[in-house]
């Protein structure tokens, strides 16, 4: 398959999600077990094992491209859907806690509040919306007909 | 959408219940329109549901077929003086005798001899689609095609030449995009017209080589003296394949044509090398192979597209199992997280409801039976009414875009080793949110064998309502260990599933495990439309049937609870408290007193229930009062006996209307009461001889 | 449970004189490599299912997973999983 997109930065790309979701998901998964509190970092055990997954599959990418294969984009791809749709998961769960908070419990809506819900992986949200976008206007155009 | 459709309707409007039309038809009778029985039949995930509810609109009303535990749908709709009275089949690649699917199909054209048959074919793939189109023609039907999903065609770079086919298939050929809604108009008309004759359908019909036309035509001579019913050719066929079925009939009017039939098969097999049914169906293909040849182009060439992409990551050795599990983990992160304000919100609505209940009602029994019977009754069906609707949304979800077929074939080999097929592992996961849909979601196994063992032991699997049960028990008996026993529960309930039936399969099966295929359709982004169609079609389903039925039970406990008048609330001169009592002797050796027994009396409605009525029997304080009734070994054979014993009532209604079977529901009921039982009775016993 | 449904039937017997000569079975296939489907050893249940799924001899099939769960092909149009087992009995004829 001779088909012209830039692994390189293909590569770039999954090297860095990779790093940055194996990274999240230890230290979630570290913080559950040992119960230190990191900033935007929850106890979340099963959280951590998903995003320790949406590494590797961006890591198993990096071996694909390297040897010019076309499929290989399949995994940084992917995982970017991937990680899109966990983040936009826990943004749904945090406007509903948010929102249990506010409205049933009628607190007010303050800062420590949104900083209790908030979690790291909503930040990355408009980030891998972006890679998306990329993916599918350079690389998934070269596959239409 | 399961009130039968009025007769004297006559649009399809989706105000029925409002319609002023309906109240002057009851005056002015409209005259009877003539009706058209029309089937709908063509291959899993085709778009037969989309198409037939484009057709039926909100008028379909769900039966079963006579005898059989296959759902029957059947919608109508008005058209040009017509009553069009839809029939779907299911959907089946053929129409051999392997299975019920195929029968009931078969029996429906054959017997009930419709006027019209649609088959639905996939413009993306109509190779495998003809095939189907082929053996109704040899059944005498009068087809028309749909050839939907034309814009994945286009899409893909299919041109097909829509005139030229409908002239080589000799029937009419409608392109339709279902899930647009896009040919509905014009599929109608046709179906009018081949109805009343104005349009011709002759389907063509195989001619297949000469030998086996020559022993065809032998076999049709002799059946057409004796049968007259159905079409000889078609008889003859299938005779030639061994077709269990119709060598039933045949033999009841014509023994002998069988032995002859026989012969010319063994001939024919052994002049060709190949089973009968593969001659037959190659040549089959054969004419497909000409026809799609002629009228079928390819103007682009795909190299590779997002499905393959997808399924390159999914179905990938390492990776496969880790994203299941993610997956999983999302369903019920939806299910349950993201679901807390609508939780909450109906929670508290009802605390007030009750609050103002209990104020302001001056009689104190029916202020009771208001606010602890009814209220309370309906407080904890409503109140997981969010949570069973995001399940079934993420459900879904997840089926229409086609991922179950992918994860069903990845745990197959892994399904295999305990009796189990591939297609059991999404009930199976289902179940852990609820028994229900769980049972429910066996639909899509084909065989009935594999689909009944797992509905056996789809309750076993620990669903989310007896959850606050194991947190309770666990939390004040075990402390520390308290996480370590829960998981124990979830790995325990699992472990039995998987026993259970090995046993079965193996002592009622005797150990056959049907092959597993799977289809795996291309990934689409199910529209909001249809997902949001599925979730109310079976949350609505749900609600009703366990909402109705858990309603009933709350009044029916309250009522055991407070009588005879001026009792103590469940205390133990009520009702409740006597028949708990009586039977405490049962239960003297697992360590549990008669309020224990009256909570898993009524536990048997919804297993949340059973914290309630401890709650109500026991007083609120339940972490000081229980270690006062129960030892840690008894609560953990409590705690075992909770997750096995029968069914919550709504999965009974559920597993009763999925069977069809009052047997097999009741083999469910009884295996889980004793097994659970014995195992509660075993811990306790190998409790007290180690500690 | 009746008999009637489900793989009952005794598989016939492997015919002796079938010419197996350069056919491999499908789970022998590398990922990615076509071939054309010769002969089905299975029972008449399972044939008529793989049949009507466009599973027969003289249709082009392509191998596109093979691994321990079992076997993705893609064959008229459709992409089809077969367990390890079936894919083991559907015999292949390669082509390069």
């Amino acid at each position: 398959m001779h088909q012209k997109i830039s692994f390189g930065l293909a590569i770039t790309v999954s090297i860095v999600f990779g790093l940055t979701y194996l990274i999240i998901g230890c230290l979630e998964i570290i913080s559950a077990i040992l119960g230190l509190n990191i900033p935007l970092i929850p106890h979340d055990f099963m959280g951590g094992f998903v995003n320790i997954t949406t590494a590797t599959i961006y890591f198993f990418g990096i071996k694909e491209l390297l040897n010019q294969d076309v499929r290989g984009i399949a995994f940084p791809f992917f995982g970017t859907i991937f990680g899109l749709g966990f983040s936009g998961l826990y943004l749904l769960i945090m406007l509903s806690s948010i929102a249990t908070k506010t409205i049933i419990y009628n607190e007010r809506l303050t800062t420590t509040i949104l900083l209790e819900e908030i979690r790291i992986e909503i930040l990355l949200l408009p980030i891998l919306a972006i890679v998306l976008l990329w993916f599918r206007n350079h690389i998934l155009r070269k596959f239409s007909y | 959408m399961s009130r039968k459709p009025s007769r004297k309707c006559p649009s399809n409007s989706k105000f029925c219940l409002i319609c002023p039309l309906r109240f002057f038809r009851k005056i002015f009778p409209a005259k009877p329109a003539r009706k058209i029985v029309i089937g709908v039949i063509g291959n899993p995930n085709v778009g037969k549901s989309t198409l037939f509810n484009e057709l039926t609109g909100a008028k379909q009303y769900v039966a079963n077929w006579p005898g059989k535990t296959v759902e029957k749908k059947e919608g109508i709709r008005f058209w040009k003086g017509c009553e069009l009275h839809f029939v779907d089949l299911p959907g089946t690649y053929s129409l051999s005798a392997s299975s019920l699917d195929e029968l009931v199909s078969r029996e429906f054209i054959l017997n009930e001899k419709p006027d019209v048959i649609i088959d639905i074919v996939d413009a993306s793939n109509l190779e495998r689609h003809l095939y189907l189109f082929l053996e109704l023609a040899e059944m005498g039907a009068r087809i028309i095609i749909a050839l939907n999903k034309i814009d994945i065609a286009k899409a893909k770079g299919i041109q097909i030449d829509v005139e030229k086919l409908s002239k080589l298939l000799g029937t009419p050929v409608i392109s339709t995009v279902a899930t647009r809604g896009e040919g509905i108009s014009r599929l109608c008309d046709a179906i009018v017209g081949v109805a009343l004759g104005t349009i011709k359908s002759n389907p063509v019909l195989v001619k297949y080589s000469e030998d086996v036309e020559e022993a065809i035509r032998l076999l049709e001579e002799k059946i057409r003296q004796k049968i007259e019913k159905h079409p000889s050719r078609w008889i003859a066929i299938r005779l030639l394949l061994k077709d269990r079925d119709v060598i039933n009939l045949v033999s009841k009017v014509a023994p002998e044509i069988i032995k002859e039939a026989e012969k010319l098969t063994y001939r024919l097999e052994k002049k060709y090398g190949q089973p009968i049914e593969t001659i037959i169906a190659e040549q089959k293909y054969r004419l497909i192979e000409k026809i799609v040849s002629e009228t079928v182009k390819y103007v682009g060439h795909p190299i590779l597209d997002i499905t393959d992409l997808i399924d390159t990551v999914v179905l990938n050795k390492y990776l496969a199992i880790p994203i299941f599990i993610s997956i999983l983990w999302a369903i019920f992160l939806f299910t349950f997280d993201a679901a807390t304000f609508l939780v909450e919100g109906i929670d508290f609505l009802f605390e007030i409801l009750a609050d103002f209940a209990r104020n302001n009602i001056p009689n104190e029994l029916i202020a009771s039976l208001i606010t602890d019977g009814i209220i309370a009754g309906l407080g904890s069906v409503l109140v997981f009414v969010p949570n069973i609707f995001f399940l079934f949304l993420a459900v879904s979800f997840l089926e229409d875009s086609g991922y179950f077929a992918r994860a069903a074939f990845i745990f197959d080999r892994i399904m295999r080793k305990v009796g189990l097929h591939g297609k059991s592992v999404i009930p199976l996961i289902l179940g852990l949110g609820c028994n229900v849909p769980a049972v429910m979601a066996t639909r899509g196994i084909e065989s009935e064998e594999d689909r009944l063992l797992t509905i056996a032991v789809a309750p076993l699997i620990p669903c989310s309502a007896r959850f606050p049960v194991f947190i309770l028990l666990a939390g004040i008996f075990f402390g520390k260990m308290a996480a370590i026993v829960m998981l124990s529960m979830y790995l325990l309930g699992f472990a039995l599933a998987f026993l259970i039936a090995l046993i079965v399969r193996k002592i009622f099966y005797k150990g056959r495990i049907s092959p597993f295929i799977v289809e795996m359709p291309p990934y689409s982004r199910p529209s909001l439309k249809s997902i949001s169609l599925h979730m109310w079609i079976r949350g609505s389903h749900f609600l009703k049937k366990a909402g109705g039925i858990i309603f009933l039970m709350s009044i029916i406990i309250w009522f055991l609870a407070s009588m005879p008048p001026g009792v103590e609330f469940g205390g133990p001169e009520s009702y409740a408290g006597i028949i708990g009592k009586s039977l405490e002797f049962l239960f003297k050796p697992l360590g549990f007193d008669w309020r224990i027994v009256t909570a898993l009396i009524f536990g048997f409605v919804a297993k949340e229930v059973v914290i309630d009525s401890l709650g109500v029997l026991l007083g609120q304080n339940l972490e000081e009062v229980l270690p006062q009734i129960l030892t840690p070994i008894s609560a953990y054979a409590l705690m075992v006996f909770v997750l096995i014993y029968t069914p919550c009532i709504a999965t009974i209604a559920t597993i009763r209307s999925e069977t069809h079977s009052w047997k097999w529901t009741l083999f469910v009921v009884a295996y889980e009461l004793i097994l659970a039982y014995l195992l509660a009775f075993l811990i306790v016993f190998i409790g007290n001889l180690i500690f | 449970m009746r008999k009637r449904f489900g793989w009952t039937r005794k598989l016939q017997e492997f015919p002796k004189e079938k010419h197996l000569g350069g056919l491999i079975p499908l789970i022998n296939m590398p990922k990615n490599g076509e071939g054309i489907v010769r002969y089905i050893w299975a029972g008449r249940g399972i044939i008529n299912r793989l049949l009507g799924m466009g599973i027969r001899p003289g249709a082009k099939v392509k191998v596109l997973e093979n691994s321990m769960y079992g076997v993705v092909i893609l064959i008229n149009g459709t992409k089809i999983g077969l367990c390890p087992r079936l894919a083991s009995r559907i015999y292949v004829e390669q082509a390069w």
